[in-house]
């Protein structure tokens, strides 16, 4: 078992009456991407406010990389980086400028800044715009500069905010690249997502945030075990006949789609056996597609509005116990 | 939440300084007195200077015991910032008894711009015997006294 | 929170200082401005007898610094103290860049601690430039001729210059008061609108209210008055009531205006 790097435990925030933040626990250890995925508003952002220390927590407690973080506002431990919702920068200086000044508040030398900050930008892909204002830079140009930013830190601990959502795909890949390389370097790279996929991809332990409360928290491949079978669209010439048929057949679901047509969640071999029987009972297949992943249908019912269903959590330490599925009311 | 907190402390402050002003709500420290002093040391002193620029046989600023008098123009009241008229009585260079009047215009904190009334005390300018022009310094002068 | 964090944090907004162009802006009217004025008093004949000593500027050189001095209390001095007092937490959240800034290795103390110390010795280089600048465009324009001074007693040029710099040392605590409210401003209403703008507006509310009878306590509380204060300077014999008063004054401003900044900027959840 890796060494734990962050460790919150009862993180509650609430914003007069409302509450952000439900006694949220989050465990992250070296060597691992840990997705935090929620819908939006669900409290992601508001929890890495809080873990970087830029939001005071109403109770709970916070360790990053074995110190803690006081509820009031202290600086960030060395070694430990974090970028939440789409960086800013000072405009009308260049983005290496931004860099030296980012640096000199770390405190390192003006030659290991140098030395770091032409790494950062190698990495991030900055290299040829570093010296242009970041006035004129695009979103997805901001975004690599705040991740350079975070790389000047050399950080054990860091904490990724959506870090995806304003870069074009081949960019995305270039982030998802460096956040796997950090983990694989021995960091605990905590990123935040509203995409199952992604998360699905890269990470290997998730915690599951909705309406500020978790509502999972462990192994992907935990989760994996808990989701349905997949889910595929399916219309034929007849289906109140194709309905009837699937009935009787074992491990299949088949249920009619308000929209028409008929949803049906199968292991694949239980499929291909009844659209065959199908075809033998004289009912034609018009539509048959791979409607959404089973990991979210998952997340869409653990995060649906107002919902409190939880999978039970696994104990800090205790990712390889499998996990009941329970509804909480 | 802050605000509050903050808001509470912004109004205590507030009574404080309300509680200052009533309990020194009293009359200017513009008054007569203090203006009369400053307009007797201020014109003695100008006179010896102009002395001095218009070359005449130095003397010095006691020799020409001046003595003012000032009132409010504004009838009613005896102080306070605005206009006053001001007599003074003074022993010229040649040991004549003059009296001339200003005009005086004082602010709170006590600085005051006095201008001749008359022309008994010549214009902006005057002009020596080698027909050089040297400023009138008693046409119009400016100066301040302490208001605490 | 360190000396050697807070100097870190005034490095870096000492180098955003000098790339951005009112900070440049202001220091060279302070050097040039005087030298205008006193350039246009030599060649004019119409003198600004509005102003204490305008009477004197063309006799003497000394009163150039001393009339700078009385105009800039109106409006000048205020914007001089919050042109960057009033901005320097503000611009953060213009460009949204606490969140940068406030996950590094400096805790709030030291940025806060920075951040004003940068704008409280732009102030004194302001008020600096303007005083040196003015002494010596009056000396090299005008000359070096004695002034007579508010008593009406003649003051050789060393008098005059050891007056008129002591003069110039009494701008400087109302100076780093009136910062002190402008970072408050800054800090409190995030922004730069009012941080620069508010102290000013105030400054000439303050002036205008001092021009009419009132208790005299609440005029000696408003810091204009201490930017006034060098009157008893110039004076025979000098007097130093309203100085010490306006010293207290300004001290006060400063205490707590900085005070409060502080503990808001500790309290802030940075959630933008």
């Amino acid at each position: 078992m890796e060494r734990v790097a962050l460790e919150a435990l009862g993180v509650s925030k609430a914003y007069g009456t409302r509450d952000a933040l439900c006694t949220v626990d989050l465990i992250a250890r070296h060597g691992q991407l840990h997705g935090l995925l929620g819908p939006n508003g669900a409290g992601k952002t508001t929890l890495m406010r809080v873990l970087l220390g830029l939001v005071r927590r109403d109770a709970g407690t916070v360790r990053l990389l074995g110190r803690d973080l006081a509820a009031a506002a202290g600086a960030v431990p060395d070694g430990v980086a974090g970028l939440v919702e789409v960086p800013a920068f000072y405009p009308y200086l260049s983005g290496r400028r931004n860099l030296e000044l980012l640096a000199r508040l770390d405190g390192a030398s003006r030659s290991l800044s140098r030395t770091r900050i032409a790494a950062a930008l190698d990495q991030t892909g900055l290299g040829a715009q570093a010296d242009l204002a970041v006035g004129g830079y695009s979103a997805g140009m901001r975004q690599r500069l705040g991740l350079a930013s975070a790389l000047l830190r050399s950080p054990r601990l860091v904490f990724l905010d959506e870090p995806t959502s304003t870069l074009d795909p081949g960019g995305a890949r270039d982030v998802r690249a460096l956040a796997r390389r950090l983990a694989d370097e021995g960091a605990a790279v905590v990123l935040s997502s509203h995409d199952m996929t992604e998360v699905d991809e890269l990470c290997t332990a998730v915690t599951i945030i909705n309406g500020g409360r978790v509502v999972f928290s462990g192994a992907v491949d935990d989760l994996r075990a808990h989701a349905p079978a997949m889910v595929h669209a399916l219309r034929t010439s007849d289906d109140a006949a194709a309905l009837a048929i699937a009935a009787h057949r074992p491990r299949l679901n088949v249920a009619a789609n308000a929209d028409g047509g008929l949803d049906v969640s199968a292991d694949i071999d239980v499929l291909d056996a009844y659209v065959i029987a199908l075809g033998y009972a004289g009912i034609a297949v018009r539509v048959l597609e791979h409607r959404s992943r089973s990991l979210e249908s998952l997340f869409l019912e653990l995060t649906a509005g107002g919902d409190r269903r939880t999978l039970a959590q696994p104990s800090a330490g205790a990712d390889d116990d499998a996990a009941d599925l329970e509804a909480a009311s | 939440m802050n605000r509050p907190a903050i808001l509470i402390r912004l109004r205590r402050a507030l009574v404080v300084l309300a509680a200052i002003a009533a309990s020194c709500c009293g009359s200017s420290p513009i008054t007569a007195p203090r203006i009369e002093q400053a307009i007797e040391t201020t014109f003695a002193n100008l006179v010896h200077v102009q002395v001095g620029w218009l070359r005449m046989s130095p003397m010095d600023a006691s020799e020409f015991r001046v003595t003012a008098s000032c009132r409010k123009q504004l009838s009613g009241s005896d102080a306070g910032s605005g206009d006053w008229t001001c007599t003074v009585r003074w022993l010229g260079p040649d040991r004549q008894t003059l009296r001339d009047t200003f005009d005086l215009f004082v602010t709170t904190d006590g600085c005051y711009t006095a201008t001749a009334a008359g022309e008994s005390l010549g214009g902006p300018r005057l002009e020596m015997s080698d027909g050089s022009k040297v400023r009138n310094l008693l046409y119009a002068f400016d100066g301040c006294f302490d208001p605490t | 929170m360190t000396i050697r964090g807070c100097a870190a944090v005034v490095n870096v907004e000492c180098v955003k200082l000098a790339a951005q162009i009112k900070a440049r802006a202001a220091l060279a009217v302070c050097a040039a401005g005087p030298f205008a004025f006193a350039a246009a008093m030599r060649v004019q004949s119409s003198l600004p007898e509005d102003t204490l000593f305008g009477r004197s500027v063309k006799e003497s050189g000394f009163a150039v610094p001393l009339v700078v001095l009385g105009f800039a209390a109106l409006w000048v001095f205020p914007l001089l103290a919050s042109v960057v007092g009033g901005d320097v937490f503000s611009a953060e959240d213009r460009y949204g860049t606490w969140k940068m800034v406030l996950t590094r290795s400096r805790s709030r103390s030291e940025v806060f601690a920075g951040k004003v110390v940068t704008a409280l010795a732009f102030s004194l280089l302001a008020v600096g430039v303007l005083a040196v600048s003015s002494m010596a465009a009056g000396v090299l324009l005008v000359g070096s001729q004695p002034l007579v001074n508010l008593s009406g007693v003649l003051l050789d040029p060393a008098q005059a210059t050891t007056r008129i710099a002591l003069a110039w040392v009494s701008i400087l605590l109302p100076s780093l008061g009136l910062t002190a409210t402008a970072a408050l401003l800054s800090i409190g209403t995030r922004s730069s609108v009012v941080g620069i703008g508010v102290p000013v507006v105030v400054s000439l509310a303050m002036q205008l209210a001092a021009l009419v009878d009132g208790p005299e306590a609440i005029r000696q509380l408003m810091i204009s008055s201490a930017f006034g204060a060098w009157h008893g300077l110039l004076a025979e014999p000098p007097y130093y009531g309203p100085l010490i008063r306006g010293t207290a004054v300004s001290a006060a401003y400063f205490a707590i205006c900085l005070a409060m900044a502080y503990r808001l900027l500790l309290r802030r959840d940075i959630a933008g």
